[in-house]
């Protein structure tokens, strides 16, 4: 039973991860890509990683807690990261590919 | 079978990484290898051997570190 949820969560994060890529590869600008890199980040790589927490839960050691630590550092720095480059994208003029203007 | 797929994804990030027109493309490709091979590390940790899981935090935080002065640097 354990072994066949992390098998399912396992390939559901490589799903999310394959997908990412394939955004990554074909979105139009910067600002598009962040969106496929979060998706990689956070709905690939921590879906496998939880899924290995799951796989050794019930031996619980100091290298489960060591997991569960990467997932919550994991999930703290991305979203600083992708932000942070999107601040420094747009203070140095990175424009997006299809601007949006507001009539008046 | 599953580190073919997130290797099938870590190759096409990388493809990004290559061809990206500007440098928040190419940051922004090798912080998502960064989370793609602290993924391998853990999961080769908890194949093998768990002591090899520190390593993983250590290329995450240096990961983190490394974006966050780029993305400082570029705007002064």
């Amino acid at each position: 039973m354990i072994d066949f949820i992390t098998q399912v969560l396992l390939y559901i994060g490589g799903i999310f991860a394959v997908i990412g890529a394939i955004g990554m590869l074909r979105f139009p600008d910067f600002y598009t890509r962040c969106h496929a890199s979060t998706m990689i980040s956070v709905g690939g790589v921590t879906l496998a990683l939880f899924a290995l927490v799951i796989s050794q839960a019930f031996a619980l050691s100091v290298h489960t807690w060591k997991m569960l630590l990467i997932i919550g550092l994991l999930m703290l720095v991305s979203p600083t990261n992708t932000h942070a480059l999107a601040n420094a994208a747009y203070k140095v003029g990175i424009k997006p590919e299809k601007l949006v203007e507001e009539k008046k | 079978m599953i580190e073919y797929i997130f290797g099938l994804a870590l190759s096409l990030v990388g493809l990004r990484l290559i061809r990206g027109p500007t440098f928040a493309d190419r940051m922004i490709s090798a912080d998502t290898i960064a989370n793609i091979l602290v993924l391998f590390i853990v999961y080769y940790s908890v194949m093998s051997n768990p002591a090899y899981i520190d390593i993983a935090i250590v290329i995450m935080l240096l990961s983190f570190l490394g974006t966050i002065a780029v993305a400082r640097f570029v705007v002064k």
